[in-house]
């Protein structure tokens, strides 16, 4: 987390847009940047290890599970909006679950959705316009910071949910419903996590027409990333309270 | 001098009695989504244009805002910490976000009045 805050500064700073693929060890429950601890939780949730994301939205039990993260200047989009961008942006993912032959589309276009909108503490508990449904379930999470010029973006793309760790970390009523969220194992993903980045990164440069260039990030950022863990991610204080909850800023 | 003005992201000043409310425009709260969550400034705060000062977060987005003009804050709409939504049903009115004392009139001067802020969102 703190590499990505780290990468979205050297966009911030006028560097080049960046996509990023990364996996979970250990196992970890994210929390949205704003989310209030006291809904929805259990107490088991304050026990595992957690993390508190710069981006919105609720809280996702990373295990088995390939995450990307990215960022770029609102410029990069020729848009503002913020659900234009939503839609720009996750094009890729929807570009690849239909290549590999699943019934996928953002919730906005889909007749069986939910009811969208409203926040959830569970991330895969809630369906919005942009969420992405393969066969009528959600698959998945993105969520994003905003700033005046950039935008930063998060997905997670499960592999293999857990419903039973679900249950221990989310309150009833406040957990995801296996009836209508999915992950890629039971779409039909055969493969491992790390053999889906070549196929969304070619989904996602072939869907914004850009060209990637494999690279590791800088010494520079990784110092600067070391710095953001100590002085915030690694901060039970900061993960606790996160940025804004004393409410004025 | 008009009474309100807008920035291209959606902010916009108003003028109320010798003051000034802050607020986001109608499009911008409703592209943003549901708000959860409201971070506003604290009072007293002297703020500059362009100057990070609110923190929203709605279902899938959590997006910063910027003060419109340089000023001095005098109050904020403390309803929004608990009825955030009021946001979305009210943004040009109940759901103003704060309010600025000594707003010097050459910052209204880059922004958009009322006609045509609706020309340039008319044109996006």
């Amino acid at each position: 987390m703190a590499l990505d805050e780290a990468l979205a500064e050297t966009v911030r700073a006028g560097g080049p847009p960046f996509l990023r693929f990364y996996f979970w060890e250990p196992a970890a429950l994210s929390l949205g940047r704003f989310q209030n601890l006291q809904t929805g939780l259990s107490a088991e949730a304050a026990l595992v290890p957690r993390v508190r994301r710069p981006t919105g939205g609720g809280g996702i039990w990373h295990a088995d599970e390939l995450t990307y993260s990215l960022g770029c200047r609102q410029d990069d989009l020729n848009t503002t909006g913020v659900k234009a961008s939503f839609e720009i942006l996750c094009g890729f993912l929807v570009d690849t679950w239909r290549c590999l032959g699943w019934d996928a589309g953002f919730a906005k276009d889909a007749p069986q959705a939910g009811e969208l909108g409203g926040f959830s503490p569970a991330c895969f508990a809630g369906q919005e316009e942009y969420d992405i449904l393969v066969g009528g379930k959600k698959l998945g999470g993105n969520a994003q910071r905003r700033e005046r010029t950039t935008i930063f973006q998060h997905g997670s793309l499960p592999r293999a949910l857990d419903h039973s760790v679900l249950e221990r970390l989310f309150l009833p009523g406040f957990r995801p419903d296996p009836a209508s969220t999915t992950d890629l194992s039971s779409c039909g993903w055969r493969g491992t996590s790390p053999e889906l980045i070549p196929v969304l990164a070619e989904a996602f440069r072939s869907r914004l027409d850009v060209e990637l260039t494999e690279v590791l990030p800088t010494a520079e950022e990784h110092r600067r990333a070391e710095a953001l863990r100590q002085e915030r991610f690694a901060d039970p204080e900061w993960t606790q309270n996160g940025p804004g909850r004393l409410r004025q800023v | 001098m008009a009474d309100k003005y807008y920035t291209k992201n959606g902010e916009w000043v108003a003028r109320s009695g010798p003051r000034w409310k802050v607020g986001l425009s109608v499009s911008a709260v409703g592209d943003l989504g549901d708000v959860t969550f409201v971070a506003l400034p604290q009072v007293g705060r002297a703020v500059a244009a362009g100057e990070a000062v609110c923190a929203l977060e709605a279902v899938k987005a959590a997006a910063d805002y910027y003060c419109p003009v340089d000023g001095r804050v005098s109050a904020v709409n403390s309803v929004l910490v608990t009825e955030p939504g009021l946001l979305n049903t009210s943004p040009e009115d109940d759901g103003w976000l704060f309010e600025l004392e000594a707003v010097p009139g050459d910052s209204l001067d880059a922004l958009l009045d009322e006609a045509a802020w609706k020309a340039w969102e008319a044109g996006r």
